[in-house]
């Protein structure tokens, strides 16, 4: 039998499975012992069964700027992460404080602005966001709740410790991984799951079909999701999710405001749409007020939103909160708006406005992560020890230009956690995304994304840059 | 002063459109120097208006009208009464420090920055640069500016559209209200003064010649502290008075234009405006 662990190595940071003396942590102990119990045939026998599962269900993203603009399926790794309850808790206590801030700042920024008015975040940075949505200033959302859905990225540094490296804010994509790969890996390779009873994820949809219902004033909603269409991205989890709510996919061109009133075409006529959860960008929204040639938007949506006769979720204008230049301020949120500490880290962040932070920044772009505030999905950012220096010139050039777009912060040594790689189990630098409700009150379900950089030594995780993802179990400790 | 305004938008489509939104600032304001007394708009074929208040303050009309249709006729008939001097003190010594130590500066973010019709442009620098440092008096610099547009741009109606920017404009030396307007705006921000665009009307009841009392007008309102919004025409030169009605005031033309909407269909529509202002005779 090929040792499946014996030859696992861990490098030079904080390992998801094993100690420091190579010994498995006691919640990876069980798995440890399915593990030597398999052989590495039957392992790679059931890879094949779970991918050739995940493509049959079209579990597919596309990746943009890839001229070979395919849909590929998200590489799945068959070795589950194993997060106990009691760092689960402390995760799930840390991202709703988060959220709670966050949406509190939303509130704030678009109303009274108090935050602004006492100094504690800057005007310029909230006003010179292009994600700060003027046209949302003075509008009341209903329970002012702005951001129903967010995934709040995670990673753990050398000592184990979990920051917080971006929070998501817009329309965070990924939930159907996690739900396909617990399906899939459950069907295909229940033996992993002895000695684990994994929280289930599978009420994740009826958890947000239950804060979508929360958002609006009305008892018996109306939800639809609102989708661009089949070429974007997540269109598999648009599908999956309004599957699973029982709720209608709809596309713009299947809504219509009349009388300040949003509707939704049926074979019976028009039905009244009261929730809109969409999965598209603001800027295409609605063609009368944002980009004029949007082909997938409602005309006329913001003005029946403004009057309250339709919620969308998320909240038009949540961007301003998750800019990358705003990240550096939720600390101080949290103490503004809750008056309580952050339970969940931030990663020390240089912002390039700042003339001290951007003379350290210029000056070592080589040993920092340069990240542009208006680009998402690991697109546009510079990670300094692997870069060339004509990439770095580029950068240096760019940041005294537009100071504005870019913040940087020091390499963190993402946790690693066994991968299978080639014929053996490797460490591969992980990452944690779990998703937060909010509808009446925060909901943290214990359905998290662990992506995983799958080339040795690589520290992004995103899809677009060659992630894949791993199941993530969230088990309740014992006794 | 006492006005009644009829303003009137006509949109003729050659081939039938359908599913029109239309959002309106057409509602004269009211504040410390107007007093709009009354407001009625019709949509020919009739459609429900909604109203909202923008976020500059401007009170903006709404409306939808989906079946197929070939013509669009928007009518705002308005009363207003205006409370302006006819003819205001020029504002002296609005010195940089006040201006600078003043709590609303930093909500006026907006108001002094690039927007999208107001760019910081080659062309405008260098016009902004001939003019020279505004010294220690904004509200001179201002004044000085806006009349030198006056005296250097000539007023023309085919030289410009509703989308030329600043920069075009400065290159031609020419353009009209809209442009003149946009100008002052980038022209004063680019000093940092907070500057915003105003649309209106213009009327005179002594019949002298003013530029742009066939349409809707356009002016050019500076922040300039202990006096607040001061504003200025450059198309005709002069301080605000009582021969002005304001309507709405933004970043630019963007935020406040009369009409503006989107439709479907393949046709390009034709507009027709006509704006006739009336002035009434009061007896003292």
């Amino acid at each position: 039998m090929q040792p499946l662990l014996e030859l696992y190595e861990q490098v030079d940071c904080y390992d998801e499975f094993a100690a420091e003396n190579g010994v498995p942590r006691p919640h990876y102990a069980g798995l440890a012992a399915t593990l030597r119990s398999i052989e590495w045939s039957d392992l790679r026998a059931r890879e094949q069964t779970v991918n050739a599962a995940l493509l049959q269900r079209g579990v597919t993203f596309t990746v943009y700027a890839d001229s070979r603009g395919t849909e590929r399926i998200m590489p799945f790794d068959l070795i589950p992460r194993i997060i106990p309850g009691s760092e689960w808790d402390r995760i799930s206590r840390g991202v709703a404080q988060r959220v709670r801030a966050l949406n509190a700042f939303l509130a704030d920024v678009y109303h009274e602005q108090r935050i602004l008015r006492d100094g504690v975040v800057p005007w310029e940075l909230v006003y010179s966001s292009k994600f700060f949505c003027r046209e949302m200033v003075g509008v009341r959302v209903f329970r002012d709740v702005y951001i129903h859905v967010s995934g709040i990225d995670l990673i753990r540094g050398r000592n184990g410790t979990y920051y917080v490296l971006e929070d998501n804010l817009r329309s965070p994509s990924g939930i159907s991984y996690v739900l396909e790969n617990r399906d899939v890996l459950k069907r295909s390779f229940p033996k992993l799951f002895e000695n684990y009873q994994p929280l289930p994820v599978d009420d994740y949809p009826l958890r947000l079909r239950a804060a979508l219902r929360a958002s609006s004033c009305n008892d018996d909603p109306t939800i639809v999701l609102l989708t661009p269409g089949i070429y974007n991205a997540a269109y598999f989890e648009h599908t999956l999710l309004a599957r699973r709510m029982g709720v209608e996919l709809v596309e713009g061109s299947d809504l219509i405001v009349r009388d300040n009133v949003v509707f939704m075409r049926t074979t019976r006529g028009l039905q009244r749409v009261d929730v809109i959860y969409r999965r598209i960008d603001d800027d295409f929204l609605d063609p009368l007020y944002f980009r004029p040639d949007s082909a997938v938007g409602i005309a006329g949506l913001i003005n029946a939103y403004r009057a309250g006769n339709v919620v969308i979720a998320n909240a038009v204008g949540t961007g301003v909160a998750d800019d990358k230049a705003v990240y550096p301020h939720v600390p101080a949120m949290i103490r503004y708006y809750l008056s309580e500490e952050s339970i969940l880290e931030n990663v020390p962040t240089f912002d390039c406005t700042i003339d001290s932070d951007r003379e350290h920044v210029l000056g070592h772009l080589e040993d920092l992560v340069v990240k542009n505030t208006n680009q998402s999905g690991g697109y546009g950012m510079l990670m300094g020890p692997a870069s060339t220096a004509e990439e770095r010139e580029r950068f240096r050039e760019a940041i005294c230009a537009h100071p504005r777009d870019f913040i940087a912060q020091p390499v963190i040594q993402l946790s690693s956690h066994p991968t299978i790689a080639g014929e053996r189990l490797a460490p591969r630098h992980v990452d944690l995304r779990p998703f937060v409700l909010y509808g009446r009150e925060i909901d943290v379900p214990p359905a998290a994304l662990t992506r995983v950089a799958l080339t040795e030594g690589s520290l992004v995780v995103n899809s677009s840059q060659g992630g894949g993802s791993k199941d993530t179990w969230i088990i309740e400790d014992e006794g | 002063m006492l006005y009644t305004i009829d303003h009137e938008t006509a949109y003729s489509y050659s081939q039938r459109v359908r599913e029109s939104y239309t959002v309106c600032h057409l509602q004269p304001m009211s504040d410390i120097t107007q007093y709009c007394t009354g407001f009625d708009l019709r949509i020919e074929p009739h459609a429900q208006i909604f109203f909202y208040r923008d976020r500059f303050g401007n009170e903006a009309q709404h409306f939808s009208y989906l079946p197929n249709h070939d013509a669009l006729k928007i009518s705002a008939r308005s009363s207003v009464v205006t409370a302006r001097p006819s003819a205001p003190e020029p504002p002296r010594s609005v010195h940089r420090e006040v201006l600078a130590m003043d709590p609303l500066l930093p909500e006026l973010y907006d108001y002094l920055h690039e927007s999208a019709y107001t760019t910081f442009g080659p062309a405008l620098r260098e016009f902004a640069a001939w003019l020279g440092e505004p010294s220690d008096d904004l509200a001179g610099y201002f004044i000085r500016a806006g009349e030198a547009i006056h005296e250097l741009f000539r007023y023309d109606r085919d030289a410009t559209g509703v989308h030329t920017t600043v920069d075009e404009a400065v290159e031609l030396r020419s353009g009209v209200c809209q442009d003149f307007a946009h100008l002052l705006v980038a022209l004063a921000r680019l000093q940092n003064i907070p500057a915003r665009y105003v649309s209106g009307y213009i009327h005179t009841r002594s019949g002298d010649d003013v530029l742009g009392a066939e349409a809707s007008h356009a002016w050019c309102e500076a922040y300039l502290p202990p006096y607040g919004w001061v504003g200025y025409d450059p198309t005709n030169a002069r301080l605000i008075n009582d021969e002005f009605v304001k309507i709405a005031v933004g970043r630019d033309y963007r935020d406040v234009s009369p009409v503006r909407g989107v439709y479907k269909g393949a046709s390009q529509g034709l507009l027709s405006v006509n704006v006739a202002v009336e002035a009434l005779t009061t007896t003292q």
